[in-house]
């Protein structure tokens, strides 16, 4: 591919960039959050991020009853509901005129569309910090991989800018993209989360079998830290762990690193309207 | 551990033990109530009687002896700050800088430690001898007075030994180091520290608040003699210095600051950086001092450090260490921007080298400067032009607001030397001024949408001068000069332009061309009424121009050019200052500077264009305004970077981190990478609060729990819950801002 075309034709889905994390690999780094992912867990912490098309959040703790979006809105999809608004997702059709027109960021979009060239100009901007706190980037989401012509493109430009890339994966996608992510990752983040197949189905919509393979694929590749969110009453019991640790014995990989549930989800969900 | 080392470290446990009691109740030492004012000094010139003043005072200033003394001296602070009792010469007087008091200064040490107090004692007679036939009395009387200044302090010397001979367990070696006291050729580490504690606390006692200047560069060869020599070990140094340092805290146990019920004594001193051969000073002293902030909750003496990246891995691991203790101690600064900008200003490279700091960021040269500083609103002129400019499209609105900006700064600093106003405030009291000041401001709140108004700077330059004697004993120059320090008499005065609420302006002004002429969603005229009605009736504008309009410190290209061209607008005016008013050894800086001020000083000011209400306060220094949008700290550090290099009195970006990034050893080298990314970008200075927004709010409700819990609100730490409730809640602002969602 041309080197100078690629930067502005790939495009990808993301829903943040964030700058000076700490928790997602070494030093301090820019977190790209990716749109879209092929597991569907219920706990996600980031519910905004499994669709991946855009969606319109709001936020009824920003909200100052302007009423502004009332008046924009040419589907008549937003209502004015006592102090706040109701949002009919049916007939809403995502023109986001409204979150140009509110004035508090309390209607926001999520989900935008970015080339890697775009990408680069602002995750390169630290490129001393990351030097400095032997830090570098990290693409999460959502799923990246699930967008492969664009992450497998965006880490082997930042690895060609001499950038530590950490992957975030939940693994389930084709085993030759995982070898390939591997190959340029200088760290692959993997969240394991079930360990039995049937429960893990259940939980996520998917099975886990292609997630240890994968996971097998890639510890033979790069370096390779589990990671595992606790979900009450699904994982956390002393078995699971128990068996979790015998998965990283058995690959031959570091302790798995063990996320607290977080319950930040049940906010997010609300303000996307998913149920 | 060696018995004489043992015996050490107990009485500086015991040290802190009783310090700490003192602190956490506020429970100074007991202010004498007898007023000794033997003669009747009327008519007698302003000198003359500060010099009896300072004379009697140091003849009855109480002296406290405590078995555990190291070194011995100890601070007594007037309820009001202040320090010799006034009857001698406050009334009916005006001090000449009004807020801008003495102080600002650190002595000259060196030649303290070196020369001793006969060498200035014979200084002083040869000049009076040398002048007296000149019949220029107000020089003949300053140098009067100093000599009045100096008996007093060899008397209070001597009351000192007296004192400590008559203890129940009289310390031989204390009372032996005690006798020599400015006796000048120092050569041992405890003797120095004993000496430079005497200065620094006469000075204090007795109203300069005083700083101590680069003390790791003054306490170097000291420390090498002793423990080269084996005279001490170097665990023994470190328990020196650990003394010397908890003295200053003599201070805080006052409580005397009514802001934050913790003292603000200007005790500041610089460690690190390099010296005018361009050598590192960073050495033993820089560590132990540094180790000492890991182990005490103090929050005096205020420690900066310079730092580039050429200083060693060892020191930015000790300052990463030390800030993560929490305190905000040490601020850092960048030495080669802040020496850059000295030079730009016409300090020589040989002079910008040894640079210091006092107080907050006011930058001096310890021993040889006096520091005077001008207050200048970047607002003030923005809501002028608004409410002028009806038809004004954005490139005038913006050449107009730079035109007052140059302008501006320029007279803000002429003002200093205008007489004009002298005639019209002389015969007046002080409180009287103070009133015409209020009606003033009141008036201008009604007409101008509350700005502070422009003369109050003129009113406060050309009071009478209220002669700092001591501290013209003990800076380069003042005696040969026979002239007060704050007179033009050290060897370098440095009159600062100290911007303020820039970073409103800057978000002001960028709110401005979104709203009204790239967005076209207001007017000028409505925006102009409703910032007169400090947005009452239009709450989402507000939120507008807060929320969707770029701000400083989220790394936007556009907002960082507009934020440069501002900056260039204030040093353009500083140099037509510069041009027009020629004095020699005179220097003119430029710096942004809160001070850590910013809820009293946006008390005064009508609501802004960047969103911000009437009343509410202003961007502390020259850091992102809490409640925009910023992306991490490292976009603070990229716009700051990208300002011109022209803070002689410094800029400093005030950020606060999250506990959890700094946690064990990992964290302290992010914290590490983090000033290095600073320095390589090139800032001003930089303080970094470690603190939860969750904490300070617990310790808002439960402050008895949270006696310790220290924050750095400016240029000066204090422990929180002794903050007024409008500075607590404005730092959990900030805080909260820089913390993930």
């Amino acid at each position: 591919m041309n080197a100078d075309l690629h930067k502005d034709d790939v495009i990808g889905k993301i829903f943040s960039i964030i700058a000076c994390c700490h928790h997602d690999g070494p030093g301090l780094r820019t977190i790209i959050n990716f749109k879209g992912c092929p597991l569907r867990c219920w706990w996600c912490h980031s519910p905004q991020s499994q669709s991946q098309n855009d969606e319109l959040a709001y936020d009824p703790a920003l909200c100052i009853s302007c009423f502004q979006c009332v008046k924009t809105c040419k589907s008549a999809a937003i209502s004015a509901d006592n102090r706040t608004i109701k949002i009919d997702r049916k007939s809403c059709d995502l023109c986001f005129d409204c979150v140009k027109r509110c004035p508090t960021t309390a209607l926001n979009k999520v989900g935008s569309e970015i080339t890697i060239g775009q990408a680069l100009e602002i995750l390169l901007r630290d490129r001393d910090l990351y030097h400095y706190t032997g830090g570098g980037v990290t693409l999460s989401g959502g799923e990246p991989l699930y967008q492969p012509h664009f992450t497998l493109e965006l880490m082997r430009v930042l690895k060609v800018e001499g950038i530590h890339v950490a992957l975030e994966t939940c693994g389930h996608v084709e085993p030759m993209i995982i070898d390939r992510a591997s190959r340029l990752a200088d760290l692959i983040l993997f969240d394991v989360k079930v360990l039995d197949d049937d429960l893990h189905r259940v939980n996520t919509g998917v099975g886990n079998r292609t997630i240890h393979h994968n996971l097998k694929l890639a510890t033979q590749l790069t370096n390779v830290r589990v990671r595992c969110p606790l979900v009450p009453g699904i994982n956390d019991d002393a078995v699971s762990i128990r068996r979790l640790r015998a998965l990283c014995d058995e690959f031959c990989i570091e302790e798995p690193e063990l996320l607290p549930f977080n319950d930040a989800y049940v906010g997010m969900k609300k303000r996307l309207g998913h149920g | 551990m060696t018995s004489k080392q043992l015996e050490i470290s107990t009485k500086v446990d015991l040290q802190w033990k009783n310090l700490r009691n003192n602190i956490k109740e506020r429970n100074g030492p007991a202010l004498p109530t007898e007023k000794k004012y033997p003669i009747s000094l009327d008519g007698e010139s302003i000198s003359i009687r500060k010099g009896w003043a300072t004379n009697e005072w140091l003849k009855f200033k109480p002296i406290n002896v405590n078995d555990y003394d190291l070194i011995a001296g100890n601070l007594i602070i007037w309820d009001d700050g202040q320090n010799i009792p006034f009857e001698y010469w406050r009334p009916n007087e005006l001090v000449r800088f009004g807020w801008n008091h003495p102080g600002h200064c650190a002595p000259n040490f060196a030649s303290f430690l070196n020369g001793g107090l006969k060498q200035i004692q014979n200084e002083i007679d040869e000049k009076i001898w040398e002048i007296e036939a000149s019949e220029n009395q107000p020089r003949i009387d300053f140098l009067k007075g100093c000599r009045l200044a100096l008996e007093g302090v060899s008397a209070y010397k001597d009351r000192m030994i007296k004192a400590y001979e008559a203890a129940h367990n009289a310390d031989t070696n204390l009372i032996l180091r005690i006798s020599k006291i400015g006796e000048g050729n120092v050569d041992n580490l405890p003797q120095a520290l004993q000496d430079i504690w005497f200065l620094h606390h006469i000075l204090q006692n007795c109203g300069t608040p005083s700083a101590i200047g680069r003390i790791d560069q003054l306490l170097s060869q000291y420390w090498k003699n002793d423990v080269e020599s084996n005279n001490i070990s170097e665990q023994e140094a470190q328990l020196w210095i650990n003394s010397f340092l908890l003295k200053f805290s003599e201070r805080t146990q006052c409580g005397i600051n009514s802001r934050s019920k913790a003292d603000t004594g200007f005790q500041n001193m610089v460690i690190g950086g390099i010296d005018e051969k361009g050598n590192r000073v960073d050495n033993e002293i820089t560590l132990a001092i540094l180790n000492f902030l890991k182990q005490y909750p103090i929050i005096e003496p205020k420690v900066t450090i310079r730092m580039s990246n050429d200083t060693e891995g060892a020191v930015f691991h000790h300052v990463s260490e030390a800030i993560t203790v929490g305190g905000g101690q040490p601020a850092i600064y960048d030495e080669i921007s802040t020496i850059a900008a000295m030079e730009r200003h016409g300090f020589s490279h040989e002079i910008s080298s040894k640079f210091a700091t006092d107080g907050c960021w006011e930058t001096t040269i310890p021993g040889e400067s006096a520091f005077f500083w001008v207050p200048f609103d970047c607002l003030e002129p923005l809501i002028r032009i608004i409410q002028e400019a009806e038809s004004y499209d954005y490139d005038t609105i913006l050449r107009r607001y730079l035109d007052e900006i140059r302008t501006g700064a320029w007279a803000s600093l002429e003002s200093m030397h205008s007489k004009k106003l002298l005639d019209t405030v002389k015969g007046k009291s002080f409180d009287s001024l103070a009133q015409e000041r209020l009606k003033k401001t009141v008036a201008n709140v009604i007409k101008n949408g509350g700005v502070l108004p422009k003369d109050d700077v003129t009113l406060q330059m050309n009071y009478e001068p209220d002669p700092d004697l001591l501290m013209s004993i003990f800076t380069e120059n003042c005696i040969e000069k026979a002239r007060d320090v704050c007179d033009f008499g050290a060897k370098i005065t440095i009159i600062a332009l100290v911007a303020r609420s820039v970073v409103n302006a800057i978000d002001g002004l960028i709110a401005l061309k979104k709203a009204v002429f790239e967005e076209r969603i207001i007017g000028l005229e409505k925006v102009s009424t409703a910032l007169i009605d400090d947005f009452n009736n239009d709450e989402a504008l507000r939120q507008w121009l807060i929320k969707r309009c770029p701000k400083f410190g989220s790394a936007d290209d556009e907002t960082d050019s507009l934020a440069k061209s501002i900056c260039e607008a204030l040093d353009q005016g500083a140099s037509i200052a510069r041009t027009r008013i020629r004095l020699k050894n005179t220097y003119f800086t430029v710096g942004v500077a809160t001070y850590g001020w910013e809820v009293d000083m946006g008390k005064h000011l009508g609501a802004s264009p960047d969103g911000r209400h009437s009343g509410s306060p202003i961007a502390s220094n020259m850091s992102p305004m809490p409640g925009g949008y910023f992306n991490g700290v490292s976009s603070m550090m990229m716009s700051t970077s990208r300002l011109p290099k022209i803070f002689s009195a410094g800029a400093p970006l005030d950020i606060s981190i999250e506990p959890s990034l700094i946690e064990g050893n990992e964290g302290c080298q992010r914290l590490g990478g983090l000033i290095a990314t600073f320095l390589s970008r090139g800032g001003s200075i930089l303080s970094v609060n470690v603190v939860d927004s969750k904490v300070l709010k617990r310790a808002m409700v439960r402050p008895l729990d949270y006696a310790d819990l220290r924050v750095r609100v400016g240029g000066w730490q204090a422990y929180f819950v002794t903050l007024e409730k409008s500075v607590q809640e404005n730092i959990i602002r900030r805080v909260e801002s820089t913390e993930p969602m």
